[in-house]
């Protein structure tokens, strides 16, 4: 109760923070809004609490919450056990509210000294409202017997039962989910999500104070912080579908993976147009559109995954939430893009009595082609979301329902990166204002005619598949090389932490190099591994050797690793593939995850499919009344009379069924009635030996047909005494495939990262104090100005443009 | 001035519409078995597998068939190049990627959905089912 009781608290205290910092803002004075920051004080601490209580009740199996019910269990150990924290919507969304919450802790610290605290905290809790508001609806404490009061459940009933382990137990979480991946991806995606709030709480109360330009200031180091935690966030759910859900990819273009993306995208543009509005007093109205929008995206991306729209679409979407969550999820977008363009659609007019930057940016200047480069962005933004939203709009125009392949993505982006990375090296090339188009041409040939030599030669020797390759790999190079003379540049000049964003840039030109190779020149076959028996591909070796078992400890499932030897030259690796079966689906269809062996130039990927067995023995597969040849022995016969359940309840091997058939066998001499039986133990047949004459038989497998029993059919493993039958061989049965250059595609996401990260570090601490922050800004100007052949020389148009 | 305005809003809608075409190229609509009949390219059919008829994994060619009923109550043998997709037994309803091709409809992808995904039995609460 008390649980329920706070989540009712947190929503009332919102509006209470919300109403106080509104009264705060209209009102202009200190009173209303030092009440509002206690409120919000008390409102972390609130939803602290409701987090507490319910990893506490997660923690001691308290299964009288549904959701605590629905995705943990008794078996479920630590750290897995507080995964199921976020791993349904109700505990998601509590860690989405307890995310923003905490960062609204940074962003009141941060904006009270700059004066700015009431206004952006009215917009930042109004988030914070909807939010909680959300939990109120889909509470993580809704108790079983109020989820299914409707089928009949009650508290007492509830309470007789819960001196019972086996049937007061939870649900589980679904195997799939239980790898330390689902420790890191999904608060990583949160927090990046919670940290998409403030750049646009900024912008908002820049708006609101009629202050269109120092928001971009202030907000930079958020942006920046926003890009570096949802990229990470991304990229990990990309290594998570590499290694261990077993795509073969990193990226598959589906609607959840897309839509974490175009907030990313958003936030990336918005970062590069407010660095041209710093430098130019150009692009205001840009810039809140952006910052507007990569809000939304996100909020977009919430209702996409959480409001079941794309059901029939999607690997990731959850169970239908109902109309209700559906109706709040579309409130909280309308609202807030209402909210948002609204509110500058009223500033419109006011914008432009402050701008001071009159006219068009000229074409050789830097502001241009940055804004250039932020406009690919944006088209890339919404490409990603016309393709992910089509079912959406086809069903709203009443087209017919459709999906769209990936390739739609592919084709698309693969001439809009190249375009990018040379928009980006001729806009490191530029400087600020006017760049002479002589010095344009220079650079941009210096480094277009070494990467053109680069790919012709990687053309040349076969190491490039194709053309269209070859030119994202020169738009690379491009990128690259100049990328690289300002890095070497500032590493001269001992500036390292004002690298980030050339090594970001670097980082995507490498990320490009990566994927392209990977894409043309993977490839995939399918084995068919006998235990024991070496089977070849791409140069390599591969021999099934045997399996072990893992995670012993846990009841629902028998989970095995296979041993696979990879050999190549001599060189023997192993990989392991896993293949098992779980309660959790009813043990209805394997659980699977791939073996990698990872080398610098190319991983050799293992995707298990499906396990099989080879008979070593002869067999003899009957159906009811049928009388076949023993294949060791023709002149005896055997003929399946019935089958026969009638011991199946009385097993000697506990849990196992026994299962019987009757048969007669006519040899030469005599004709014998028996019956044959198999222990099966919801999984696998474990035969009992029948000896009849110097005949063995081994009953190994019965398939019941559902829906015409009489044409179910009994396999029976035949031997004599001398030359007993043997136990099958194993065999798996797997997609391999040899992927290049998986490790630069990598190698490309950690340096593009990095280089965010760089500069993260960088954005806060040239902020850290409000009074030496102007300062700070204009010498980050200059740095950011001063063009590679100048670092002495002071040019007049590059000096900062004043009010 | 207004020149560059005209040049960079053709870019845009050269873009836009460029999309546009490669989008309505690339979508794959749903269809029912008769549909995907007499379209011939490549569709998506929602429906079930038909659990009374064989399926089977042929693990030499990599082949696993089994037969399709859509909405409709019609049947189509299928034949999907690769193994059986995971929980397709418990699947209460499957999307297949594909295009017919003489009697039968080869699938390169299969989705399936299944009741409240992911989730298995509860032994405390009665399902929701």
């Amino acid at each position: 109760m008390l649980a329920q009781l706070i989540i009712h608290l947190c929503f009332g205290t919102a509006l209470a923070v919300a109403i106080g910092y509104w009264i705060g803002t209209i009102q202009q004075k200190e009173a209303p809004t030092a009440v509002a920051r206690t409120l919000y004080y008390v409102l972390v601490f609130l939803v602290m609490s409701a987090s507490a209580i319910l990893l506490v009740a997660i923690a001691t199996h308290n299964f009288d919450y549904t959701y605590v019910q629905a995705y943990s269990s008794r078996q479920l150990g630590p750290p897995f056990l507080y995964a199921a924290f976020y791993s349904g919507q109700e505990g998601s969304f509590l860690l989405w509210t307890l995310l923003v919450s905490i960062v609204g802790i940074a962003v009141i610290e941060y904006s009270r000294p700059r004066g700015i605290e009431a206004e952006t905290m009215a917009f930042y809790s109004l988030v914070l409202v909807f939010l909680s508001l959300m939990l109120v609806a889909k509470n993580p404490f809704a108790y079983l017997w109020e989820t299914f009061a409707r089928e009949g459940t009650t508290r007492e009933f509830i309470e007789a039962i819960k001196g019972d382990p086996t049937r007061y137990e939870g649900r589980g979480l679904n195997p799939v989910l239980q790898n330390y991946w689902i420790m890191i991806h999904p608060p990583m995606l949160f927090t990046g999500f919670a940290a998409m709030t403030a750049p646009f709480a900024f912008a908002m109360a820049g708006l609101w104070r009629r202050q269109y330009h120092d928001w971009t200031r202030l907000a930079q180091p958020w942006i920046i912080a926003a890009v570096l935690v949802l990229g990470i966030g991304i990229t990990l759910g990309g290594l998570w579908a590499y290694e261990t859900l077993g795509w073969g990819g990193f990226w598959a273009w589906d609607p959840v993976e897309n839509s974490s993306l175009v907030p990313w995208l958003l936030a990336t543009a918005l970062l590069h147009t407010t660095l041209v509005q710093r430098r130019t007093k150009g692009l205001i109205r840009t810039n809140f559109i952006l910052a507007i929008a990569a809000f939304g995206a996100v909020l977009y991306s919430t209702f996409l995954t959480r409001s079941g729209v794309l059901g029939d679409t999607s690997v990731h979407s959850f169970v239908e939430p109902g109309y209700f969550v559906y109706v709040l999820l579309l409130v909280f977008l309308l609202s807030f893009l209402g909210l948002g363009f609204g509110l500058l659609l009223l500033r419109w007019r006011d914008v432009s009595t402050q701008t001071v930057r009159r006219g068009m940016f000229a074409v050789s200047s830097r502001e241009f082609l940055l804004s250039i480069g932020s406009i690919l962005l944006l088209l890339s933004a919404a490409i990603v979301l016309l393709g992910t939203s089509y079912p959406i709009v086809a069903e709203l125009i009443g087209k017919p329902k459709a999906a769209i392949e990936p390739q739609f993505y592919n084709e698309l982006h693969l001439p809009l990166v190249a375009v990018m990375l040379i928009v980006n090296g001729l806009s490191l090339i530029a400087v600020w204002s006017q760049t002479p188009p002589v010095r344009l041409a220079k650079g941009i040939g210096i480094a277009g005619g070494a990467g053109i030599v680069a790919a012709a030669a990687g053309l040349a020797f076969g190491i490039i598949p194709n053309m269209q390759a070859a030119l994202a790999i020169v738009a690379a190079a491009i990128a690259i090389i100049i990328n690289g003379q300002h890095i070497l540049r500032l590493l001269r000049n001992r500036k390292p932490m004002a690298l980030g964003a050339f090594i970001s840039h670097v980082g995507l030109a490498i990320l490009v190099i990566g994927i392209v190779q990977w894409a043309w020149t993977s490839t995939t076959t399918h084995l068919r591994l006998v235990e024991g028996v070496p089977s070849a591909a791409f140069d390599y070796t591969f021999t099934l050797l045997g399996k072990e078992q893992l995670e012993q400890h846990l009841r629902d499932r028998e989970k095995y690793r296979y041993i696979v030897a990879v050999e190549k030259n001599g060189v023997e690796r192993y990989a392991y593939p896993i293949v098992y079966y779980s309660d959790f689906n009813r043990r209805q269809a394997p659980f699977l995850e791939p073996g990698i062996i990872s080398t610098l130039g190319h991983d050799v990927y293992l995707a298990p499919k499906a396990l099989d067995v080879e008979e070593r023995s002869p067999t003899v597969t009957l159906t009811k009344g049928q009388v076949q040849r023993i294949p060791i022995d023709t002149s005896a016969t055997i003929e399946l009379r019935a089958f026969d359940m009638s011991r199946a309840q009385m097993s000697d091997i506990p849990g196992a069924l026994m299962l019987g058939v009757n048969v007669r066998l006519r040899t030469t001499s005599a004709t014998v009635d028996t019956t044959l039986y198999t222990y099966f133990n919801e999984q696998a047949f474990v035969p009992k030996k029948t000896v009849i004459g110097d005949l063995v038989f081994e009953l190994i497998r019965i398939e019941r047909n559902q829906s015409n029993p009489e044409r179910s059919t009994a396999t029976i493993r035949v031997g004599t005494v001398t030359s007993p039958p043997a136990p099958p061989r194993q065999v798996l049965v797997l997609d391999v495939s040899l992927k290049p250059m998986i490790n630069l595609v990598w190698c490309g996401f950690v340096v593009l990262l990095g280089g965010v990260l760089l500069s993260t570090i960088r954005a806060f601490r040239t902020h850290h104090s409000p009074s030496k922050n102007v300062q700070a800004h204009e010498l980050q100007l200059k740095q950011s100005s001063v063009s590679p052949h100048s670092t002495t020389e002071s040019h007049p148009a590059q000096s900062l443009p004043r009010r | 001035m207004k020149a560059r305005y005209l040049i960079g809003a053709i870019a845009l809608i050269a873009a836009l519409s460029g999309s546009v075409y490669l989008l309505s190229q690339s979508q794959v609509q749903y269809a029912t078995i008769s549909e995907a009949r007499t379209l011939g390219r490549k569709v998506q059919i929602k429906g079930r597998w038909d659990a009374a008829a064989e399926s089977s994994y042929d693990q030499n060619h990599n082949l696993f068939r089994f037969v399709l009923i859509d909405d409709q109550g019609n049947r189509i043998p299928v034949e999907y190049q690769g193994a059986k997709p995971n929980n397709f037994e418990l699947a209460h309803s499957v999307v297949v990627r594909g295009r017919v091709e003489g009697d039968r409809f080869h699938a390169t992808e299969i989705l399936t959905k299944c009741p409240s995904k992911y989730e298995g039995s509860s032994p405390i609460a009665p399902q929701t089912e």
